[in-house]
């Protein structure tokens, strides 16, 4: 599936999810309670300590204001003005201190341990899922989900959760309040509610979706630019920079139009639902009423000025309360998102009743009827049997595009066979726990990947010994010494990925990482493909040398490197064509013999030196 | 690491006016289209606004002293309804100002976004290898955002907020001036504690951008070689890495939101300028409990001192918010500001046609601060010449390609094609004139037709089938199941050699003067690699081709440089072996 159709699916996700309903946000609550339990201190504080004592503080300064009116003008009494007015001032100061200074770090710190915990076990889930994912998620979406979706989880289940958890409390207490104060206004706002949170219902849903597109839009300006920089070289070598330009400016475009409507709308919403605009206004028409009250004598002054703002302070928590019903209401996405991930570790993971492998590998493999194809319409293995014994050195060798890479995805365990059984050591390689068996392998990939690391911690990627091994011989082997030398920090210089070394050396590197895991088996997908024929001697002198008396797996299409080789097995159409040595192959002149010749008879071709150019 | 990588401003947080002031005047440009909102949005909706916010407290106040002892209830009504309208339409006010903000702030992204991406391409290759991936993806997609959310919004705000801000607290003390006291009890401790706090957040913003972006790196890094992680078994060790990355992303944003605390508890106006307020209107109260004042003046004096203080407090509060966001405006300076080390020529030189020679006159070269790889090498090429580099692994064979494409300039000595300084051509217009196969065969995720006509001015159906031809890539693209609209995905599903081949199509497809192959064979088989070689000797004729083909490839018949190793560099006979 193309990124767009990912995209345009989770737009579709994002539209048709499922009504939410109390229960299913209780279930996600319940689900991530286990990552949350550890917490308990910070979870009490934010869900019960922190909203009491809020609403405690919140309403206290307006009934001391009243009392102060009420009790303490009209008695003329200091003391009295003196203790209302420092309780009231003690209280706010409180209030700005718990419910926001304590309650924003008890969050905050709250997030950090979610993002941490879950941040990691989502990134190491997505490391674990199948190649095929990874093949056909673009990798800027794949951060996009790892960073954005992680923090919005954590914002809703450290913030938006406990927030409206503490608002709600706070204006529940408040419409308490105000009912002990004087019922009336109150029944008159509940009778206007309806209609406020219906306007209010209809523009949420409508902003949900809004959100939904800007995520998405913003996903596809991740990719466009993460393809893009990463791949930087292409683009300059081929003068292609207004065509990139351009579009990653239609995916700005898009973004920023999507970006503009939502943060407009959340403007909307603070007039919608926030103590300005209607629900203010509304207050005000309900604070006029009172003041028709004061008037005809069924209400003090003192009692008037603590409705008034308490009804102010009823409206704030409602504004935010509302606000983060949405943030809920939105944040409810990615949760899901993330938890779907976490869940689909079962479908990639062992399978049940997998073993250890404690003493290593043999190394016999044996492939039985193989057959493969990446997609339904085109095979690519038919059918394809051979068996090499431990310790032999047998060499792959067929036209570009045949398989053979595919032969070692297929042992390495990145894709399934999709019929026949692939034998390791006489068992079926499923049967053993995939990350032993991984490790048992030694591994040189077709193209050299290095990652941003120091040139030592690059070879040692790929050995899991408990100390690690001395990497001399394993540099020497692989014609590295010069290149050591010459980096100003030897060995523990960082290296760029894309930099810092030329494409040979980086795959020197890859075949000095293969063998500095001391491996049982050893794969390599075209190792000397880039080097020059001394460094190539050298690559193939150092693999003879550190893969004695393993069992080697080469990829060549260099036929000269694979003469002394034990076996060389001919891939053609989807099954073993021939197998044999060098010579017995020569000798039956089929393919192998064909494809022999041309290599050595162009050396015969070689025009003399000094020809004009033809 | 490097010397060239983005200097890091070595940042206390502090920021002076005078440094806000010119990272603002850097971006006075992308106002400049702007000034019809502008001028809306600074000047006339924050006018109206402050008149309404004045009014509105103005008519409270009117009210309690004057209605309501006059116990007319008609009038309460009145009040009140004209209250309400006003506020109605200070929320009309307030609701298109924000949609003006917001749309400035949307052109301002795109522009913004534009040029700053432009100016990416703009620089050397070494910009680039030195960076990783998802730190300039941070770079380009979060803050270049934050920028313009600080230009759009945050900038417009809190000019808005001054202006309304000293409107109120104006007209407060205009109606009497004893708040003034309480403003010069009040704001000194109170703007020496925001101050603290910004340099703090500031400080914390800028430690956080970082470390998200180092996240950022991370994932790009990991999601984009899962094969090499997977196939080591190093899926539990990423993971742990990935922890200790988050671990300073973490701390910041934790830093972060307690700064935010202190904002909303503190500096925002609900904060202590509230409290203090109302800690001044009880002390008051003694007043009127002495007698001295009525108690609607009391009310009145409480509401005054309120409208003196909390608009003052919500310009701080707003320029502290300015101050913080413009963190994201500064990185991105860092970019823009930085000069391309391969800058362009004012009038480039912008040829139709190539002919194709091309000489190296004395040229030096090295990466960085590290030992010359090339040291005033020479030689000439002349149009329509084939030619080839050897050398061993490492003696600059890509880098010599690379100086050809000006991904990087020679320290010293030129390179001239046709007789022209390369540093004076047009570079998008020279490069359009090239056919280029680099060492790594690196297609884009897309369907296989975008890939082989990527960025080319012209193509043809006819061009595409006929490179397809040439690269031998016509048999296996017309197998994939929708042949050319096939969609490649991020893996390239397809085989190395296929990639490979279908790199050297994608040049070929070109209308090129020109042709630079580094390696285009390295992992094609015997038997392909000699059609191809055939079938582009056929097709190029008499047209220029430098190659750089597989060392020692048996092709390699033409001038060979048997090595540019540092001092070593000279021209050397033919050699095959
Ligand atoms: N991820 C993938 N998705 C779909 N098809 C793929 C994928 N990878 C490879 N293929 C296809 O499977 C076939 C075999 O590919 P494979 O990489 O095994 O070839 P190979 O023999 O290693 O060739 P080369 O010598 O060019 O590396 C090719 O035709 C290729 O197009
Ligand atoms: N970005 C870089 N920064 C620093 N040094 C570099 C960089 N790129 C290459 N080098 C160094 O410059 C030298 C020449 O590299 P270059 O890629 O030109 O070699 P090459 O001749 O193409 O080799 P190969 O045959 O392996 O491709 C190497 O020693 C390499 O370590
Ligand atoms: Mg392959
Ligand atoms: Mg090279």
């Amino acid at each position: 599936m193309s990124s767009a159709q990912v995209l345009e699916k989770d737009v579709k996700d994002a539209k048709s999810a499922p009504p939410l309903t109390v229960g299913r946000t209780f279930q996600v609550l319940v689900r991530f309670f286990p990552l949350l339990r550890p917490l308990w201190p910070q979870l009490i504080l934010l869900f019960l300590v922190l909203p009491l004592a809020g609403s405690v503080t919140s309403v206290v300064p307006a009934l001391c204001n009243r009392m102060i009116i009420d009790v303490a003008f009209p008695r003329k009494s200091v003391k009295m003005l003196a203790a209302f007015g420092g309780m009231a001032v003690l209280m706010m100061l409180m209030e700005r201190l718990l419910s926001v200074i304590v309650r924003n770090a008890t969050s905050a710190h709250l997030r950090t341990r979610v993002i941490e915990g879950l941040g990691t076990r989502f990134y190491r889930n997505m490391l674990g899922l199948d190649l095929r994912y990874h093949q056909s998620t673009p990798v800027g979406e794949k951060i996009f989900r790892s960073d954005t979706d992680i923090i919005d989880t954590a914002e809703l289940l450290g913030l938006a959760f406990p927030m409206t958890v503490q608002y709600l409390c706070q204006f529940l207490v408040t419409v308490l309040t105000i009912c002990l104060i004087d019922w009336r206004p109150m029944a008159i706002a509940a009778a206007c509610s309806p209609v406020f949170l219906l306007v209010a219902q209809q523009f949420f849903n409508y902003y949900r979706k809004v959100d939904a597109r800007q995520r998405v839009e913003g996903e596809k300006l991740t990719a466009q630019v993460e393809q893009s920089l990463a791949n930087v070289a292409v683009i300059y070598a081929h003068g292609a920079r207004s065509h990139s330009r351009f579009q990653y400016y239609r995916a700005l475009v898009r973004y920023s139009l999507a970006n503009m409507l939502y943060w407009f709308l959340q403007q909307v919403s603070i007039v919608v639902v926030w103590p300005s605009g209607l629900p203010a206004t509304m207050a005000g028409y309900l604070i006029g009423l009172c003041g028709y009250w004061v008037i005809t004598g069924s209400m003090t002054l003192g009692q008037w000025q603590a409705i008034g703002l308490l009804i102010i302070q009823a409206i704030v928590p409602l504004g935010i309360l509302l606000n983060y019903y949405q943030v809920i209401r939105l944040r409810m996405v990615p949760a899901e998102r993330v938890l779907s991930l976490l869940d689909s570790e079962k479908r990639i993971g062992e399978r049940p009743g997998t073993r250890p492998i404690e003493a290593g590998f043999r190394g016999d493999i044996e492939f039985k009827d193989v057959c493969f194809a990446y997609t339904p319409e085109k095979p690519v293995l038919r059918g394809v049997s051979f068996s090499i014994r431990a310790g032999r050195r047998v060499a792959f060798v067929g036209p570009s595009g045949i398989g053979k890479s595919t032969i070692l995805n297929l042992l390495l365990r990145f894709y399934e066979p999709d019929d026949g059984q692939i034998l390791v050591d006489g068992e079926d390689i499923r049967s053993y726990r995939l990350a032993d068996y991984r490790r048992q392998f030694g591994i040189v990939l077709q193209s050299p990947v290095i990652f941003e690391r120091t040139l030592r911690e690059n070879i040692l990627y790929g050995a899991h010994q408990e100390t690690p091994p001395d990497l001399g011989p394993v540099i020497r082997g692989t014609g590295l010494t010069g290149v050591v030398a010459a980096l100003p920090h030897g060995l523990d210089t960082p290296l760029c990925g894309d930099g810092s070394l030329s494409l040979g050396q980086k795959q020197c590197v890859t075949v000095a990482r293969c063998m500095a895991g001391e491996p049982r088996l050893v794969l390599l997908d075209e190792p000397t493909s880039l080097g020059d024929p001394a460094s190539k001697q050298a690559i193939v002198e150092g693999i003879d040398m550190a893969a004695s008396g393993k069992t080697t797996v080469f990829i060549s299409h260099d036929l000269l490197t694979l003469r002394n080789l034990d076996e060389i097995i001919v891939l053609n159409e989807g099954v073993v064509w021939e197998r044999g040595t060098h010579a017995e192959l020569l000798a039956r002149g089929g393919l192998y013999h064909g494809l022999w010749t041309m290599q050595t008879q162009r050396r015969v071709d070689t025009p003399t030196p000094g020809e004009p150019a033809p | 690491m490097s010397t060239t990588a983005i200097k890091q401003v070595p940042d206390s947080g502090r920021l002076g006016l005078a440094r806000q002031a010119r990272v603002i005047r850097r971006y006075a440009p992308y106002y400049k289209r702007h000034w019809v909102k502008l001028f809306l949005v600074f000047l006339i909706t924050p006018l109206v606004g402050a008149v309404f916010n004045a009014l509105l407290p103005v008519l409270s106040i009117l009210l309690i002293d004057e209605v309501l002892p006059r116990g007319d209830y008609l009038w309460v009504v009145l009040f009140v309804t004209a209250t309400a309208f006003g506020a109605v339409l200070r929320d009309v006010n307030f609701l298109l100002e924000s949609f003006i903000r917001f749309n400035l702030k949307m052109e301002v992204l795109r522009d913004l976004g534009r040029d700053f991406y432009t100016h990416m391409l703009k620089m050397s290759m070494a910009f680039h290898t030195e960076h990783p991936v998802g730190e300039r993806i941070f770079r380009t997609f979060i803050d270049t955002h934050d920028a313009a959310r600080m230009l759009g919004v945050s900038l417009p705000t809190a000019a808005a907020m001054v202006l309304q801000g000293l409107a109120v607290t104006g007209i407060t003390l205009f109606i009497d001036w004893r708040p003034a006291v309480a403003i010069a009890l009040f704001f000194p401790p109170y703007v020496a504690l925001t101050l603290y706090l910004t340099r703090l957040w500031r400080r914390f913003d800028r430690a956080m951008r970082e470390g998200r972006a180092g996240v950022t790196a991370h994932l790009q890094e990991t999601y984009a070689n899962v094969m090499v992680v997977k196939a080591a078994t190093r899926e539990d060790d990423e993971a742990k890495r990935y922890r200790t990355r988050l671990r300073p992303f973490l701390r910041s944003f934790y830093g972060w939101f307690v700064c935010e605390g202190f904002q909303e508890g503190l500096v925002h106006p609900a904060g202590l300028a509230v409290i203090f307020s109302a800690l001044m209107g009880f002390m008051l109260g003694y007043l009127h409990i002495q007698g001295q004042i009525t108690l609607g003046q009391w009310v009145a004096l409480q509401g005054l001192i309120a409208g003196g203080l909390i608009p003052l407090a919500t310009v701080i509060l707003h320029y502290q918010t300015l101050c913080r966001e413009m963190v994201a405006a500064e990185r991105v300076l860092e970019v823009l500001q930085r000069e391309s080390q391969t800058p362009d020529p004012a009038a480039g030189h912008r040829p139709e046609r190539l002919q194709g020679s091309i000489a190296f006159d004395r040229v030096s070269f090295a990466y960085g601060d590290e030992p010359p790889l090339l040291k005033d090498l020479s030689f000439t090429i002349k149009a329509g010449e084939h030619v080839a580099f050897v050398g061993n692994s490492g003696c600059g064979k890509s880098t010599l390609l690379h100086l050809l494409l000006r991904f990087y300039d020679p320290q010293s000595g030129a390179i001239r094609i046709d007789g022209i300084d390369l540093r004076e051509y047009d570079r998008y217009r020279y490069r359009r004139r090239l056919g280029v196969v680099l060492q790594r065969p690196r297609l884009f995720p897309g369907t296989v037709r975008e890939n082989l006509v990527h960025g080319a001015a012209h193509h043809t159906p006819e061009m595409v089938e006929r490179a397809l031809a040439l690269a031998d890539c016509t048999d296996f693209v017309h197998q994939l199941p929708q042949g050319l609209d096939t969609v490649m995905d991020e893996g390239g599903n397809l085989s190395g050699g296929q990639k490979q081949r279908l790199t050297l199509a994608r040049a070929l497809a070109r209308d090129f003067d020109i042709l630079l192959l580094d390696e285009p064979l390295a992992s094609v088989d015997v038997d392909s690699e000699l059609r191809i070689y055939e079938a582009v000797r056929r097709a190029s004729g008499a047209r220029p081709w430098s190659t750089l083909p597989t060392p020692l490839t048996p092709f390699a018949t033409w001038i060979a440089y048997s090595s540019l190793m540092p001092a070593a560099s000279r021209r050397a006979e033919a050699t095959t072996t």
